[in-house]
């Protein structure tokens, strides 16, 4: 399968881990990642500002797409809902889609909400994917404990994905987590969100939102926390050290992006998933899992 | 934006059972944030509101929205009301930063020659610095 790939802004500048790691899964399992120069933000920033603004930007990439007879690939759930989102007005109401076609005749673009947008782990769930993913494990994960955060925006607004998840009650990430024979770990206050959206405007509550997660994974056993979004690793892993500090604690949990594990087990060399480029130390995990 | 968007009636149907306010995460770590209050200071047209920066705590989870029996779009709602306050000239700091990072570069963390170099490294391909049509897009805004 070919994919428009959507990197957003995050992602290129501070989660390049990220965007390695998935490249490297993709490759490994013959899903072909199209780099589309053009893509702007996502639109999802400008929201709060306008959302009729946002829309544009957000339905300006879409037509971008298209022209390219793609659908999207995402890693960062927030520019999946936004995508999800614009997609949803567009094609539910005529009036608005009207509006945006007129505000894109300006740079000569024109969007009909055709093409569909995808998260990257909703790809790799695809069942001759996971088929792929079984086949091709070399490294055995033996049961190793593993929180899961899926998030907010890879499940919700719900209305508005195609490809409908429970936001109540998530098991797409398990299903690759327990794939590759790791072992999923429950904690208290699952389904809370990571606090990254409110970091720019209130400090204080974002930390101790991402610490109380991280204090209940740490006290549930996990050895790692899977994550999805790269603002949900600047809120774990990024800022597990100032956590740290700030509350005199000792949390010391990697943070990982799920096409990290999945390429673990892959066999693919931790160089190469960008296992350094973590900010919580990897070593310790991956002479766990590798051996050594 | 037009004074009374259809969208804010929504807020009406609330009947103030406070499943909103039980089920976010930005209420139970900062007491100063409470959905429900603020569906009802909208009901009751409180004047203050749009100048109330706890409009600015949602954290756009989504939980409250999920889960309301009366299916009010409350996230769609406190943006609608940042919609508000924004048009009226009330930007957040932050959210002036990221208009202008935005409008400049077409990206919220523009791609300067250091990080060109780090993904070069990574292997990864270059990307454009700079997406000019979004600037076209967006020329008139502040």
């Amino acid at each position: 399968m070919r994919y428009a790939f959507f990197l957003g802004c995050t992602i290129p500048a501070r989660a390049r881990n990220y965007e390695m790691s998935a490249v490297e899964v993709a490759k490994a399992l013959g899903i072909e990642l199209v780099y589309l120069g053009d893509f702007s933000c996502c639109g999802f920033p400008l929201k709060s500002y306008n959302t009729e603004v946002a829309g544009t930007v957000a339905a300006r990439n879409i037509a971008i797409a298209e022209e390219n007879s793609l659908d999207i690939v995402t890693l960062c759930s927030a520019c999946y809902s936004m995508l999800n989102e614009e997609r949803y007005r567009l094609k539910n109401d005529p009036q608005y889609l009207d509006r945006i076609n007129q505000s894109l005749s300006h740079i000569n673009k024109a969007v009909a909400g055709k093409s569909q947008i995808k998260h990257f782990t909703k790809i790799l769930l695809e069942p001759e994917n996971l088929q792929k993913i079984s086949q091709g494990i070399k490294v055995d994960l033996k049961g190793l404990p593993v929180a899961i955060h899926y998030g907010c925006h890879y499940l919700k607004p719900s209305y508005v994905f195609d490809d409908f998840e429970n936001p109540e009650e998530p098991r797409s990430i398990h299903l690759i987590i327990e794939r590759i024979g790791a072992n999923v770990v429950e904690y208290k206050g699952e389904k809370d969100c990571c606090g990254g959206a409110v970091l720019a405007f209130d400090e204080n509550t974002a930390i101790n939102l991402a610490k109380s997660k991280l204090i209940n994974v740490k006290n549930a056993g996990a050895k790692a926390m899977v994550v999805v979004c790269p603002f949900c690793s600047v809120s774990y892993d990024d800022g597990q050290k100032t956590i740290e500090k700030k509350f005199e604690i000792e949390i010391g949990i990697p943070v990982l992006f799920l096409p990290q594990l999945v390429g673990l087990s892959l066999g693919i060399d931790p160089k190469a998933l960008g296992m350094n480029l973590n900010t919580v130390k990897t070593k310790n995990l991956l002479e766990e899992v590798l051996g050594s | 934006m037009e004074e009374k968007p259809e969208g804010l009636r929504l807020g009406y149907l609330c009947y103030g059972c406070g499943i909103c306010t039980s089920s976010c995460p930005i209420a139970r770590t900062n007491p100063l944030y409470d959905p429900r209050e603020i569906i009802r200071r909208l009901v009751l047209g409180e004047k203050g509101l749009l100048e109330d920066p706890v409009l600015w705590l949602c954290s756009m989870c989504y939980t409250c929205q999920e889960r309301c029996p009366q299916g009010i779009h409350i996230a769609d709602l406190i943006t609608l009301l940042r919609n508000i306050s924004c048009g009226q000239g009330q930007l957040p700091h932050a959210v002036k930063v990221q208009l202008k990072a935005i409008k400049g570069s077409g990206k919220t963390y523009p791609l300067d020659e250091f990080d060109m170099k780090k993904r070069e490294k990574a292997g990864l391909p270059r990307l454009k610095e700079k997406i000019p049509e979004i600037e076209e897009l967006l020329g008139g805004l502040p």
